[in-house]
């Protein structure tokens, strides 16, 4: 009895610890999230009063669902998110690891280094965006014209050519964020005994060899972190597209044919998601996100099981 | 350790005698009446506009013997609309606002703001009204709904504050450093092209691509196509001989202006500004890049360091004409006193207030006899004020914002870019806007 009663009162005290987190998820994330999946199933009419919005929408199935699964321009934003990941996240790892092994030797100023290739990191996205956007300008930017001085001249300039500008903005993406997969690279690296190198120099190993045999299996968790972080900046990804390919008149350009349709060629799923709420379609907007929430768990459960460790 | 606590209480106790001493302070006596006004101007406008409420005020108490206060907010242009929509839903909507023109057809189908004329001191009749004002400018205004009997009805759901179209802006010292080439054209660099055809001819010769100068430089989407569009004598939409609304763009007249505008472009005439990450034509025109742009007067001022002129649109098989910008007034469903409202958008918009209004600022006036009797001393304004008379304002579609982002941009951009022809980009996005569009015309119960 005096054992129960112990363990009643601790969890009692526990309950009371954790309820001011739990009062302000359940407040602003645990409700949000089921009311969302509550309109997700209901729709507001073209001439839904303003005022009463949530109120007026008709319980319509899994109509949202339907719709957005017959769309094209859904499937063609979840097809360019893909290209964005596969652009982005090999490029991140491979980009952080390389700055990682870089800047693990006794370089002179390696300290200086690591700061600088981490500042861009701290920056917004939107302004390192617009920046870039000047940069990349046809014609005037600064990377266009040493383009042009190169001899390669692309159509539209490099944000205006619809196979150049996915891509751009990936690498955009990739540079800035490359300071934080150095940080998770740099610590790992650093964790790896120095006797392990020392030996397998001893058995004659070559730089190459200690990378693919020993560094990389030994960041293999970073790696695996980095892929799961990556698919969800990729699935979340808006504020690039909105900062380097959209003006007032058109979001997610430049636009090409996609069947009988126009899309963007940037139009990621973020984005198009944005573009849905903004119009007030807020029922879609909602199975949009439970769908992209399902599209995440599903990669997130192949990358654990094919990437994981042993132990 | 011990006064923690105490310290703690006090600054509590103190932060909330201030919080009610503020709200104590911001609260207006009772007989004072209060509307809010969320205001977009820039702050040269909103020092007049303050004077102007203030009289306002003023006039108002010495008529009606009432208190009123005009509470001024000044919000950002720039997601105004969704700001209007969360305020809607969270009942903070203001009572006035000023709108851009052609969001007041979307506020009024979502029922968010009032009908003026069904207000019991409007006094008047929409077409007496509608006689008051530049026509380009009230026009955006007067909208048709279907009624709880399903019958079409005429409703004026705001009063302009600013009217404005584009004009062609044309840069004399690039003009002047073609000279030579222009004379040997047969062209007069002393004046702007008063034809497309000229136009041509003109953005030819001063497209220099060593020197990364264009003739021409252009925004891209349907309201700046409109001037295009509007002087080949191209119509949005028609109305069949039963009633029944039409979209018209892909006929004839719409393909010649798209094929003219993608020629344009792709003859390298045109710099290409309307692509995503290029320099728009604004800079472009600022940094002496591009000879020719089509823009309105709220840039006079920011090109004051350019040596330019302000030419009519030029002429194309149906004459001159523009588009139809500019900004709106109107008054929500939510507020209180409605008929103080209507009788500030009233005096906002009347003959003595818009007189002096314009001639401060340099605007073009939206009352009637404003316009006539204004007397501006910029050779500029002049001419936005002689191309107001044949500009036409944008069709009334409901979800025209979705249509133009969704549709017609995107085929407009398509053509351009030559991945579409003229006739199939138009006649894809006349399909659409029949399909999905036009019908909610009859859908809607107000």
């Amino acid at each position: 009895m005096k054992f129960d009663k112990v363990k009643l009162r601790e969890s009692v005290v526990s309950y009371l610890f954790l309820a001011p987190f739990l009062t302000v998820f359940v407040v602003f994330l645990g409700y949000p999230a089921l009311y969302s999946l509550y309109i997700s199933f209901r729709t507001a009419p073209f001439s839904a009063d303003w005022y009463n919005v949530f109120g007026s929408m008709q319980y319509v199935g899994l109509a949202n669902y339907r719709e957005l699964l017959a769309d094209n321009r859904f499937w063609w934003s979840l097809f360019c998110t893909f290209i964005y990941g596969l652009v982005t996240i090999p490029s991140s790892i491979a980009l952080g690891l390389g700055l990682a092994i870089l800047l693990n030797n006794k370089l002179k100023g390696r300290n200086f280094f690591r700061t600088v290739f981490y500042l861009p990191n701290v920056l917004d996205l939107y302004v390192v965006g617009t920046i870039w956007v000047l940069m990349l300008s046809p014609n005037y930017g600064l990377v266009d014209v040493l383009l042009s001085k190169l001899h390669i001249h692309i159509s539209g300039g490099l944000l205006g050519n619809p196979w150049t500008a996915l891509p751009t903005i990936g690498l955009v993406v990739v540079l800035k964020g490359a300071g934080f997969g150095m940080i998770l690279f740099l610590s790992a690296i650093q964790n790896i005994p120095e006797s392990v190198y020392e030996a397998a120099e001893i058995d004659g190993a070559t730089a190459w060899q200690k990378l693919r045999y020993i560094t990389i299996p030994l960041v293999k968790p970073v790696i695996l972190f980095m892929i799961i972080t990556g698919t969800m900046n990729a699935l979340n990804a808006f504020t690039e597209v909105y900062a380097m390919a959209s003006t007032k008149y058109g979001y997610g350009g430049p636009f090409i044919k996609f069947g009988n349709e126009s899309v963007g060629a940037t139009s990621l799923s973020g984005l198009y998601l944005y573009l849905i709420f903004e119009r007030g379609e807020y029922g879609k907007a909602a199975a949009f996100s439970y769908l992209l929430m399902i599209f995440a768990l599903i990669i997130s459960f192949i990358n654990q099981r094919f990437l994981r460790t042993e132990k | 350790m011990n006064r923690l606590p105490a310290i703690f209480l006090t600054l509590l106790a103190l932060g909330f005698a201030l919080l009610n001493a503020y709200k104590l302070m911001a609260t207006p006596p009772k007989d004072v009446v209060e509307l809010t006004v969320w205001e977009t101007f820039n702050p040269e406008e909103h020092r007049i506009f303050k004077q102007i409420a203030a009289e306002f005020e003023q006039q108002y108490f010495q008529k009606y013997g009432k208190q009123v206060k005009l509470k001024l907010e000044r919000v950002p242009f720039d997601g105004l609309m969704p700001r209007i929509k969360y305020a809607c839903l969270a009942g903070a909507a203001p009572d006035i606002c000023r709108v851009d023109n052609a969001w007041v057809l979307t506020l009024a189908y979502g029922r968010a703001i009032t009908a003026l004329d069904t207000l019991p001191n409007f006094n008047s009749t929409i077409e007496e009204v509608e006689k008051e004002y530049v026509a380009a400018a009230i026009d955006s205004n007067i909208i048709e709904l279907v009624d709880e009997n399903g019958q079409m009805k005429r409703h004026l759901y705001g009063l302009p504050d600013q009217t404005n179209c584009v004009a062609l802006f044309w840069n004399k010292d690039l003009f002047k450093q073609s000279e030579e080439e222009l004379r040997s054209a047969g062209l007069d660099p002393e004046r702007a092209p008063a034809t497309w055809e000229e136009f041509e001819r003109y953005a030819r010769v001063l497209t220099i691509p060593e020197k990364k100068q264009y003739g021409f430089a252009m925004f891209n989407s349907l309201w700046w196509s409109l001037p295009f569009f509007n002087t080949f004598g191209a119509e949005f939409v028609r109305t069949s001989a039963d009633g029944h609304v039409y979209g018209a763009l892909d006929e004839e007249a719409g393909q010649k202006a798209l094929e003219f505008m993608t020629r344009l472009y792709q003859s390298g005439v045109e710099a290409g500004a309307w692509r995503t990450g290029s320099i728009n034509p604004d800079q472009g025109f600022l940094n002496g890049k591009y000879a020719m742009i089509l823009s309105g007067p709220w840039n006079l001022k920011r090109f004051s360091m350019v040596n330019f002129g302000v030419s009519l649109i030029p002429a194309g098989p149906a004459g001159t004409s523009s588009n139809v910008g500019g900004q709106n007034m109107v008054v929500f469903r939510s507020s209180k006193h409605p008929e103080i409202a209507l009788e500030f958008l009233r005096y906002f918009s009347s003959e003595e207030v818009q007189v002096k209004w314009c001639e401060t600022l340099g605007q073009i006036p939206v009352n009637l006899k404003a316009f006539e009797k204004v007397s501006t001393a910029n050779p500029h304004l002049k001419v936005f004020m002689e191309q107001m008379k044949t500009a036409k304002p944008r069709p009334k579609i409901p979800r025209m914002d979705v249509l133009e982002e969704k549709v017609i941009n995107p085929a407009i951009q398509l053509a351009m870019q030559g991945d579409l022809s003229a006739d199939e980009a138009l006649r894809r996005a006349v399909d659409e806007l029949n399909k999905n569009y036009l019908p909610l015309i009859y859908q809607t119960q107000h």
